[in-house]
Protein backbone atom coordinates (compact mmCIF):
# COMPACT_ATOMS: atom_id res chain seq x y z
CA UNK A 1 0.00 0.00 0.00
CA UNK A 2 2.75 2.32 0.68
CA UNK A 3 4.36 1.67 -2.73
CA UNK A 4 0.73 2.59 -3.63
CA UNK A 5 0.20 5.76 -2.21
CA UNK A 6 3.98 6.82 -3.36
CA UNK A 7 2.76 6.37 -6.91
CA UNK A 8 -0.29 8.44 -6.12
CA UNK A 9 1.82 11.05 -5.34
CA UNK A 10 3.75 10.92 -8.26
CA UNK A 11 1.21 10.42 -10.84
CA UNK A 12 -0.44 13.93 -9.11
CA UNK A 13 2.14 15.95 -9.11
CA UNK A 14 3.44 14.52 -12.77
CA UNK A 15 0.09 15.70 -13.96
CA UNK A 16 0.39 19.31 -11.94
CA UNK A 17 4.38 20.15 -13.05
CA UNK A 18 3.74 18.94 -16.48
CA UNK A 19 0.25 19.80 -17.40
CA UNK A 20 -0.68 22.40 -14.76
CA UNK A 21 -4.02 20.23 -13.89
CA UNK A 22 -5.28 20.10 -10.33
CA UNK A 23 -7.63 18.80 -7.93
CA UNK A 24 -9.94 19.89 -5.53
CA UNK A 25 -8.37 18.79 -2.32
CA UNK A 26 -8.87 15.67 -0.57
CA UNK A 27 -10.58 15.18 -3.42
CA UNK A 28 -10.37 11.20 -4.00
CA UNK A 29 -10.97 10.01 0.33
CA UNK A 30 -14.61 12.43 -0.87
CA UNK A 31 -14.74 10.45 -3.98
CA UNK A 32 -14.32 7.24 -2.98
CA UNK A 33 -17.03 7.55 -0.83
CA UNK A 34 -19.19 8.52 -3.23
CA UNK A 35 -18.74 5.88 -5.38
CA UNK A 36 -18.94 3.15 -2.79
CA UNK A 37 -22.34 5.07 -1.83
CA UNK A 38 -23.57 4.67 -5.34
CA UNK A 39 -22.25 1.11 -5.83
CA UNK A 40 -23.67 -0.39 -2.51
CA UNK A 41 -26.92 0.87 -2.73
CA UNK A 42 -26.99 -0.18 -6.43
CA UNK A 43 -25.91 -3.71 -5.13
CA UNK A 44 -28.66 -3.91 -2.30
CA UNK A 45 -30.97 -6.38 -3.72
CA UNK A 46 -34.56 -4.81 -3.82
CA UNK A 47 -36.89 -5.37 -1.00
CA UNK A 48 -40.01 -6.91 -2.61
CA UNK A 49 -43.16 -5.96 -0.76
CA UNK A 50 -44.92 -8.86 1.23
CA UNK A 51 -47.89 -9.08 -0.78
CA UNK A 52 -46.22 -8.55 -3.88
CA UNK A 53 -43.61 -12.00 -4.17
CA UNK A 54 -45.23 -14.37 -6.38
CA UNK A 55 -45.01 -16.75 -3.88
CA UNK A 56 -47.67 -15.61 -2.03
CA UNK A 57 -49.70 -13.36 -4.54
CA UNK A 58 -50.45 -15.99 -6.64
CA UNK A 59 -52.47 -17.87 -4.43
CA UNK A 60 -53.69 -15.24 -3.07
CA UNK A 61 -55.50 -14.39 -6.51
CA UNK A 62 -56.16 -17.78 -7.00
CA UNK A 63 -58.49 -17.82 -3.60
CA UNK A 64 -60.18 -14.79 -4.06
CA UNK A 65 -61.35 -15.90 -7.57
CA UNK A 66 -62.46 -19.48 -6.30
CA UNK A 67 -64.18 -17.75 -3.34
CA UNK A 68 -65.98 -14.94 -6.13
CA UNK A 69 -66.78 -18.24 -8.53
CA UNK A 70 -68.18 -19.99 -5.15
CA UNK A 71 -70.26 -16.94 -4.44
CA UNK A 72 -71.81 -16.64 -8.06
CA UNK A 73 -72.66 -20.41 -7.94
CA UNK A 74 -74.67 -20.08 -5.08
CA UNK A 75 -76.54 -16.95 -5.97
CA UNK A 76 -77.56 -18.75 -8.92
CA UNK A 77 -78.37 -22.13 -7.50
CA UNK A 78 -80.62 -20.72 -4.76
CA UNK A 79 -82.01 -18.56 -7.59
CA UNK A 80 -83.30 -21.91 -9.06
CA UNK A 81 -84.44 -23.50 -5.94
CA UNK A 82 -86.39 -20.19 -5.07
CA UNK A 83 -87.86 -20.32 -8.43
CA UNK A 84 -89.09 -24.21 -7.85
CA UNK A 85 -90.46 -23.73 -4.79
CA UNK A 86 -92.59 -20.22 -6.25
CA UNK A 87 -93.93 -22.48 -9.10
CA UNK A 88 -95.00 -25.16 -6.47
CA UNK A 89 -96.77 -22.25 -4.41
CA UNK A 90 -98.06 -20.91 -7.10
CA UNK A 91 -100.04 -23.97 -8.21
CA UNK A 92 -100.94 -25.27 -5.12
CA UNK A 93 -102.58 -21.80 -4.15
CA UNK A 94 -103.87 -21.14 -7.54
CA UNK A 95 -107.41 -19.69 -6.36
CA UNK A 96 -109.68 -17.16 -7.57
CA UNK A 97 -109.14 -14.38 -5.19
CA UNK A 98 -105.08 -14.75 -5.98
CA UNK A 99 -106.02 -14.58 -9.81
CA UNK A 100 -108.61 -11.66 -9.30
CA UNK A 101 -105.88 -10.00 -7.58
CA UNK A 102 -102.91 -10.73 -9.85
CA UNK A 103 -105.21 -9.71 -12.83
CA UNK A 104 -106.45 -6.97 -11.16
CA UNK A 105 -102.96 -5.55 -10.36
CA UNK A 106 -101.86 -5.96 -13.87
CA UNK A 107 -105.05 -5.00 -15.61
CA UNK A 108 -104.00 -1.60 -14.18
CA UNK A 109 -100.57 -1.77 -15.89
CA UNK A 110 -102.34 -2.06 -19.06
CA UNK A 111 -103.61 0.77 -21.07
CA UNK A 112 -107.09 1.48 -21.39
CA UNK A 113 -107.23 2.10 -24.96
CA UNK A 114 -105.64 -1.46 -25.51
CA UNK A 115 -108.43 -3.03 -23.28
CA UNK A 116 -111.02 -1.49 -25.20
CA UNK A 117 -109.49 -2.65 -28.37
CA UNK A 118 -109.54 -6.43 -26.97
CA UNK A 119 -113.06 -6.13 -25.25
CA UNK A 120 -114.04 -4.83 -28.88
CA UNK A 121 -112.38 -7.27 -30.27
CA UNK A 122 -113.62 -10.22 -28.14
CA UNK A 123 -117.33 -9.33 -28.03
CA UNK A 124 -117.35 -8.68 -31.90
CA UNK A 125 -116.02 -12.16 -32.22
CA UNK A 126 -118.71 -13.53 -29.46
CA UNK A 127 -121.53 -11.82 -30.79
CA UNK A 128 -120.59 -12.95 -34.29
CA UNK A 129 -119.87 -16.54 -33.24
CA UNK A 130 -123.03 -16.63 -30.95
CA UNK A 131 -125.40 -15.14 -33.95
CA UNK A 132 -123.60 -18.09 -36.20
CA UNK A 133 -124.36 -20.70 -34.05
CA UNK A 134 -128.02 -19.77 -32.99
CA UNK A 135 -128.68 -19.51 -36.55
CA UNK A 136 -127.69 -22.75 -37.01
CA UNK A 137 -129.22 -24.13 -34.76
CA UNK A 138 -132.21 -22.52 -35.85
CA UNK A 139 -131.73 -24.20 -39.10
CA UNK A 140 -131.36 -27.94 -37.75
CA UNK A 141 -134.89 -27.34 -35.53
CA UNK A 142 -136.26 -26.16 -38.92
CA UNK A 143 -134.99 -28.98 -41.22
CA UNK A 144 -135.87 -31.02 -37.76
CA UNK A 145 -139.15 -30.19 -37.91
CA UNK A 146 -139.70 -30.38 -41.15
CA UNK A 147 -138.43 -34.04 -41.07
CA UNK A 148 -140.65 -34.90 -37.87
CA UNK A 149 -143.37 -33.57 -39.52
CA UNK A 150 -142.82 -35.07 -42.54
CA UNK A 151 -142.10 -38.43 -41.44
CA UNK A 152 -145.55 -37.75 -38.87
CA UNK A 153 -147.69 -36.89 -42.19
CA UNK A 154 -146.55 -39.90 -43.75
CA UNK A 155 -147.13 -42.07 -40.63
CA UNK A 156 -150.70 -40.46 -40.71
CA UNK A 157 -151.05 -40.28 -44.06
CA UNK A 158 -150.36 -44.49 -44.38
CA UNK A 159 -152.32 -44.78 -41.00
CA UNK A 160 -154.99 -43.11 -42.58
CA UNK A 161 -154.74 -44.54 -45.86
CA UNK A 162 -154.34 -48.35 -44.47
CA UNK A 163 -157.48 -47.56 -41.82
CA UNK A 164 -159.45 -46.03 -44.80
CA UNK A 165 -158.63 -48.59 -47.13
CA UNK A 166 -159.30 -51.32 -44.20
CA UNK A 167 -162.64 -49.90 -43.44
CA UNK B 1 0.46 -10.54 -10.27
CA UNK B 2 -0.13 -12.54 -7.16
CA UNK B 3 -1.91 -9.83 -5.25
CA UNK B 4 -3.82 -9.11 -8.21
CA UNK B 5 -5.10 -12.59 -8.06
CA UNK B 6 -6.17 -12.88 -4.82
CA UNK B 7 -8.04 -9.19 -5.35
CA UNK B 8 -10.13 -10.91 -8.30
CA UNK B 9 -11.14 -14.14 -6.50
CA UNK B 10 -12.33 -11.64 -3.72
CA UNK B 11 -14.06 -9.24 -5.80
CA UNK B 12 -16.19 -12.22 -7.38
CA UNK B 13 -16.67 -13.59 -3.78
CA UNK B 14 -19.97 -11.83 -2.83
CA UNK B 15 -19.23 -12.03 0.62
CA UNK B 16 -15.84 -10.53 0.31
CA UNK B 17 -16.43 -8.07 -2.95
CA UNK B 18 -17.26 -4.87 -1.26
CA UNK B 19 -14.14 -4.99 1.31
CA UNK B 20 -12.10 -6.33 -2.38
CA UNK B 21 -13.76 -2.69 -4.16
CA UNK B 22 -12.57 -0.39 -1.40
CA UNK B 23 -8.80 -2.12 -1.88
CA UNK B 24 -9.43 -1.76 -5.57
CA UNK B 25 -10.59 2.02 -5.56
CA UNK B 26 -7.44 2.91 -2.98
CA UNK B 27 -5.33 0.73 -6.04
CA UNK B 28 -6.79 2.59 -8.97
CA UNK B 29 -8.95 5.14 -8.13
CA UNK B 30 -6.40 8.17 -9.04
CA UNK B 31 -4.42 6.26 -11.91
CA UNK B 32 -8.14 6.31 -13.65
CA UNK B 33 -9.05 9.41 -12.72
CA UNK B 34 -5.57 10.98 -14.56
CA UNK B 35 -6.20 8.48 -17.58
CA UNK B 36 -9.83 10.06 -17.61
CA UNK B 37 -8.62 13.34 -17.29
CA UNK B 38 -6.58 13.38 -20.58
CA UNK B 39 -9.17 12.73 -22.53
CA UNK B 40 -12.31 14.46 -21.42
CA UNK B 41 -10.17 17.55 -19.88
CA UNK B 42 -12.05 18.74 -17.25
CA UNK B 43 -12.21 18.07 -13.88
CA UNK B 44 -15.61 17.40 -13.77
CA UNK B 45 -16.17 15.78 -16.24
CA UNK B 46 -13.32 13.45 -15.19
CA UNK B 47 -15.33 12.73 -12.02
CA UNK B 48 -18.86 11.73 -13.58
CA UNK B 49 -16.65 9.43 -15.98
CA UNK B 50 -14.64 7.73 -13.18
CA UNK B 51 -17.80 7.14 -10.79
CA UNK B 52 -19.64 5.66 -14.13
CA UNK B 53 -16.71 3.80 -15.10
CA UNK B 54 -16.00 2.07 -11.60
CA UNK B 55 -19.38 1.41 -11.30
CA UNK B 56 -19.01 -0.54 -14.40
CA UNK B 57 -16.12 -2.24 -12.67
CA UNK B 58 -18.34 -2.99 -9.73
CA UNK B 59 -21.04 -4.70 -11.97
CA UNK B 60 -19.15 -5.79 -14.52
CA UNK B 61 -16.44 -7.75 -12.31
CA UNK B 62 -18.02 -11.47 -12.51
CA UNK B 63 -17.63 -11.37 -16.04
CA UNK B 64 -13.96 -10.10 -16.21
CA UNK B 65 -12.35 -13.33 -17.66
CA UNK B 66 -9.24 -13.06 -16.63
CA UNK B 67 -7.65 -12.97 -20.24
CA UNK B 68 -6.54 -9.63 -19.37
CA UNK B 69 -4.46 -8.14 -16.23
CA UNK B 70 -7.28 -6.34 -14.00
CA UNK B 71 -5.42 -3.60 -14.69
CA UNK B 72 -5.67 -3.50 -18.01
CA UNK B 73 -9.58 -4.61 -17.95
CA UNK B 74 -10.25 -1.47 -16.10
CA UNK B 75 -8.27 0.82 -17.98
CA UNK B 76 -10.15 -0.39 -21.26
CA UNK B 77 -13.12 0.34 -19.43
CA UNK B 78 -11.98 3.81 -18.34
CA UNK B 79 -11.09 4.69 -21.91
CA UNK B 80 -14.10 3.05 -23.66
CA UNK B 81 -16.25 5.14 -21.21
CA UNK B 82 -14.51 8.28 -21.94
CA UNK B 83 -14.72 7.91 -25.61
CA UNK B 84 -18.59 7.72 -24.94
CA UNK B 85 -18.62 10.70 -22.74
CA UNK B 86 -16.99 12.65 -25.72
CA UNK B 87 -19.63 11.18 -28.20
CA UNK B 88 -22.60 11.98 -26.00
CA UNK B 89 -20.65 15.35 -25.68
CA UNK B 90 -20.80 15.83 -29.40
CA UNK B 91 -24.09 15.41 -29.80
CA UNK B 92 -24.99 18.33 -27.40
CA UNK B 93 -22.07 20.67 -28.21
CA UNK B 94 -21.21 19.75 -32.06
CA UNK B 95 -17.20 19.03 -31.30
CA UNK B 96 -15.50 16.34 -32.95
CA UNK B 97 -14.22 13.55 -30.79
CA UNK B 98 -11.09 13.79 -32.10
CA UNK B 99 -10.94 17.46 -30.81
CA UNK B 100 -9.52 20.09 -32.23
CA UNK B 101 -6.47 22.60 -31.13
CA UNK B 102 -8.94 25.11 -30.43
CA UNK B 103 -11.70 23.45 -28.40
CA UNK B 104 -9.09 21.43 -26.54
CA UNK B 105 -7.28 24.91 -25.37
CA UNK B 106 -10.55 26.29 -24.81
CA UNK B 107 -11.87 23.69 -22.55
CA UNK B 108 -8.90 22.97 -20.50
CA UNK B 109 -8.14 26.64 -19.88
CA UNK B 110 -12.15 27.35 -18.78
CA UNK B 111 -11.53 24.47 -16.23
CA UNK B 112 -11.23 25.87 -12.60
CA UNK B 113 -8.75 23.52 -11.51
CA UNK B 114 -6.23 24.29 -14.30
CA UNK B 115 -3.48 26.75 -13.73
CA UNK B 116 -0.67 25.93 -15.95
CA UNK B 117 1.67 29.07 -16.64
CA UNK B 118 2.63 29.44 -20.25
CA UNK B 119 4.65 26.49 -20.84
CA UNK B 120 2.71 23.91 -19.52
CA UNK B 121 -0.28 25.82 -21.48
CA UNK B 122 2.18 25.05 -24.26
CA UNK B 123 3.09 21.51 -23.58
CA UNK B 124 -1.10 20.77 -23.61
CA UNK B 125 -0.92 22.64 -27.05
CA UNK B 126 1.94 20.48 -28.53
CA UNK B 127 0.01 17.13 -27.35
CA UNK B 128 -3.34 18.48 -28.50
CA UNK B 129 -1.95 18.93 -31.99
CA UNK B 130 -0.79 15.03 -32.21
CA UNK B 131 -2.32 12.59 -34.16
CA UNK B 132 -5.37 10.62 -32.20
CA UNK B 133 -3.04 7.56 -31.69
CA UNK B 134 0.35 9.63 -30.91
CA UNK B 135 -1.57 11.39 -28.32
CA UNK B 136 -2.93 7.99 -26.36
CA UNK B 137 0.06 6.55 -26.59
CA UNK B 138 1.86 9.27 -25.64
CA UNK B 139 -0.45 9.93 -22.32
CA UNK B 140 -0.63 6.18 -21.40
CA UNK B 141 3.17 5.93 -21.61
CA UNK B 142 4.72 9.00 -20.00
CA UNK B 143 2.33 10.16 -18.07
CA UNK B 144 0.14 6.75 -16.74
CA UNK B 145 3.19 4.77 -17.23
CA UNK B 146 1.95 1.57 -19.01
CA UNK B 147 3.68 -0.64 -20.38
CA UNK B 148 3.95 -0.88 -24.54
CA UNK B 149 2.42 -4.82 -23.90
CA UNK B 150 -0.68 -3.29 -21.64
CA UNK B 151 -1.43 -0.13 -24.18
CA UNK B 152 -1.48 -2.68 -26.93
CA UNK B 153 -3.44 -4.91 -25.14
CA UNK B 154 -5.95 -1.64 -24.73
CA UNK B 155 -5.86 -0.09 -27.46
CA UNK B 156 -5.54 -3.55 -29.81
CA UNK B 157 -2.21 -1.97 -31.55
CA UNK B 158 0.50 -3.82 -32.48
CA UNK B 159 3.46 -3.09 -29.66
CA UNK B 160 5.55 -2.20 -32.94
CA UNK B 161 3.31 0.12 -33.95
CA UNK B 162 3.19 1.69 -30.39
CA UNK B 163 6.58 2.68 -30.12
CA UNK B 164 6.85 4.48 -33.62
CA UNK B 165 4.29 6.24 -32.72
CA UNK B 166 5.91 7.01 -29.16
CA UNK B 167 9.23 8.09 -30.08
CA UNK B 168 7.86 9.86 -33.14
CA UNK B 169 5.55 11.80 -30.66
CA UNK B 170 8.23 12.29 -27.98
CA UNK B 171 10.31 13.87 -31.16
CA UNK B 172 8.10 16.36 -32.17
CA UNK B 173 7.33 17.33 -28.56
CA UNK B 174 11.43 17.89 -28.24
CA UNK B 175 11.40 19.97 -31.45
CA UNK B 176 8.74 22.45 -30.38
CA UNK B 177 9.55 22.79 -26.76
CA UNK B 178 13.01 23.94 -27.95
CA UNK B 179 11.83 25.95 -30.66
CA UNK B 180 9.47 27.61 -28.55
CA UNK B 181 12.86 28.26 -25.66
Amino acid sequence: MKKSNQHKKDISRLHKDKLGMNIPEDFFSKSKEDILNKVLKQDKPKQSIFWLRTTIAYPIAASIILLFAITIWMKNNNQKINNQITNTEYFNTMNPDFFDSDFLISSLMVPDKDIDNYLDYYLINKVVIEAELSEQQLENIFINSLFVEDSLVDDYLNKNLIENIVI
Amino acid sequence: MKEEVVLIKKLKNPKLKNEAFRDLLDLYQERLYWHIRKIVITHDNANDVMQETFIRIFKGINNFEEKSSLHTWMYRIAYNESLRFLERNKIKTSVSIEQDNNSYIKNLTQDSFFNGNELQLKLNEIISNLSNKQQRVFQMKYFDDLSFHEISDLLKISENTLKSAYYSAVKTIEEKILAEC
